[in-house]
Formats: C-alpha cells, sequence, structure tokens
C-alpha cells in the first residue's frame, strides 16, 4: 500500500475536506509542527495561515484528531530550542513548565485525543515491533524532491517511528508540513498542509 | 571449528594435542554427549557447530517479547473549545517578552535537526 501526498495549501487536492463530509469522520494523527506553528508563529505568516485552515476543521468537529505523546514532547523540545536559541538564555524550569501548560491547553483547546506511545508499540496480539516496521518503512520509502529547493529528501527515523505509531492509532492521515513524510508508503495517507512559497 | 574425538580425527597426533587444549569445558561436555549418541546409533557425525550470536545476527526468539495491552488513550478532550484554541494564537510571543514569532526556517531547521536529518 502506498500513501499519496496531499497539499490544502497548494492546489494538489483537499482529501481532508472531501473525507469531513463522508462519516466516519477521518481519523487525523497530528504532527508536532502544527502545535509549535500555533502557539509561537506570526499570525500574519502564511504558514500559520494554512495552518489555521487546517486546524478550523478540527475546531468545527470535522475530523478525529488525535497525538500521541511522543509529538507532544518533540514539540516540547522543538519549542525550548528555539526560545533558547533566540534569548541565548536556557529557560528556567517555570518556564518549561509553562510551554508545556500551552501545549496541554492546546490539546485541550482543539480537542484532540492523547495516545501513550508507549502503549502503541504493541500489537493487539501483545507483540512488539515497533521498530522493526520503522526499518520496514524506511526501507520501503522512496526519497522525493522537495517542492521548494529541489533538494531529495527521505524519511527519517523519527518520522518513520511517527508513521508506524498512526498506523497502531488507527489513523487515516497524517497531517504536517514536513515534505520528508510523502516519502513513506504506509495505509495511513499523508497530507501536507502546506509548502514553502 | 575443529574438533578433537579420539579415532575419528583426520590431523596429525600433534595437532590434535593442541586442538584438544584449546576446547572450552562446554565443548568438550557437548563432544561426550553427541558421543553417546552415535554409539547407540553407530552413525559418525560431528555434533552442530555453535553459532556466536551478534548484534548482526539476532536471534529472533530470544528478542521476541510480549507486552500486556492497556488502553493507550491518556487523555480525551473533544469537543473542541474554539475560542480558547483563538487565545493560544501565537501565545508563547505574550508569555515570554522580547521572544520574535518563529519564522517557518527556523522551525524547519529545528525539526530537521531533531529528526536527524541533517
Amino acid at each position: 500500500m502506498r500513501s499519496e501526498p496531499h497539499s490544502i495549501g497548494c492546489g494538489r487536492g483537499d482529501d481532508l475536506a472531501a473525507a469531513a463530509t463522508a462519516t466516519p469522520k477521518p481519523r487525523i494523527y497530528i504532527d508536532a509542527m502544527v502545535i509549535v506553528y500555533h502557539l509561537g508563529s506570526n499570525t500574519a505568516s502564511r504558514l500559520f495561515e494554512l495552518n489555521a485552515r487546517f486546524l478550523s476543521q478540527v475546531k468545527r468537529g470535522e475530523v478525529e484528531p488525535v497525538v500521541s505523546t511522543f509529538c507532544l514532547t518533540e514539540a516540547a523540545a522543538v519549542i525550548v530550542e528555539l526560545l533558547t536559541k533566540q534569548r541565548n538564555q536556557l529557560p528556567t524550569q517555570a518556564e518549561r513548565e509553562r510551554i508545556q501548560t500551552r501545549i496541554e491547553q492546546f490539546v485541550d483547546a482543539f480537542g484532540l485525543e492523547v495516545l501513550s506511545a508507549d502503549e502503541l508499540v504493541a500489537l493487539p496480539d501483545g507483540e512488539v515491533d515497533l521498530f522493526a516496521r520503522t526499518k520496514q518503512i524506511v526501507d520501503a520509502a522512496k526519497p522525493v524532491q522537495g517542492s521548494h529547493d529541489r533538494q531529495w529528501r527521505m524519511v527519517g527515523g523519527a518520522d518513520a517511528i511517527h508513521v508506524a505509531l498512526a498506523e497502531r492509532a488507527k489513523a487515516d492521515v497524517i497531517a504536517t508540513f514536513d515534505e520528508g513524510f510523502r516519502t513513506v508508503q504506509s495505509p495511513v495517507s499523508v497530507e501536507i498542509l502546506g509548502r514553502r512559497p | 571449528m575443529v574438533i578433537f574425538r579420539s579415532g575419528t580425527s583426520v590431523l596429525p597426533p600433534a595437532e590434535d594435542l593442541l586442538l584438544f587444549e584449546i576446547l572450552t569445558a562446554s565443548e568438550e561436555r557437548r563432544v561426550e554427549e553427541a558421543n553417546v549418541v552415535e554409539v547407540v546409533s553407530g552413525v559418525q557425525e560431528y555434533p552442530p557447530e555453535v553459532v556466536t550470536i551478534s548484534s548482526t545476527q539476532p536471534d529472533q526468539e530470544r528478542l521476541r517479547y510480549k507486552r500486556l495491552l492497556r488502553d493507550p488513550v491518556i487523555r480525551k478532550s473533544s469537543p473542541a473549545r474554539p475560542e480558547a484554541a483563538d487565545e493560544l494564537a501565537s501565545v508563547l510571543t505574550r508569555d515570554f517578552p522580547g521572544l520574535k514569532p518563529f519564522s517557518d526556517d527556523e522551525v524547519r531547521a529545528t525539526f530537521d535537526r531533531m529528526r536527524k536529518r541533517r
């Protein structure tokens, strides 16, 4: 099975919107970038707008949004790194807790279902093969060229873990801005929410 | 692996002795057990060669284990609360004075680095 990349922002199809009119609601695995863009990017930027367009479907309850604890950890780590680099100083424990609170508020405000990545590693029969599946995903991936810079991209190790977790979460779609996911072949399709101009 | 056994070696006697000395105790036991079988059956066969398990040659049976299944859902807060969602837009720039909104490039670069693509 092969996932087909889609795009809301680039006019190459809008399967999320189409799927939203059907029942049951599409189950969407949300990438950490979606959280980071909403909490920290400029509301006037194009990326924020594209992200908001996707999130408006979530707010309207047209999709069934899920996120893994692995995603939330990534989002927090990226925000901490960006904050540290911009200010050139380590965030205090209180500031890290503030970031964590904001992420939890995001989860509640958008009505996300949070899935424990630790629980998703096991199959229904109790077998644990998450990293074997991750290897299959990497082995089957085909490099693609980025839409803005024509650089070749390949699915990364952490990306492949997200795909495996999305499969275990019974997601229909992974919503992301990361074009590296375009290389993935999985029962879970990939929705590229926006590309660089 | 070459194993010394009385009466079955094709090597000269001096080399037999040397090889006998480097056998481990466990290998000696294995040879003795195999010889018992051979006496009964009368078949001249060497015992199976010991294969060392390495990281590049994992034993799938040994690596497999099972995990007790639990409900993976640890938080479910639907339905969404649109007002609260809108209030969170770019909230970090208000939480942390002086913080500039994250640019697309810096967000992507940070994710790329974190996901080890660079």
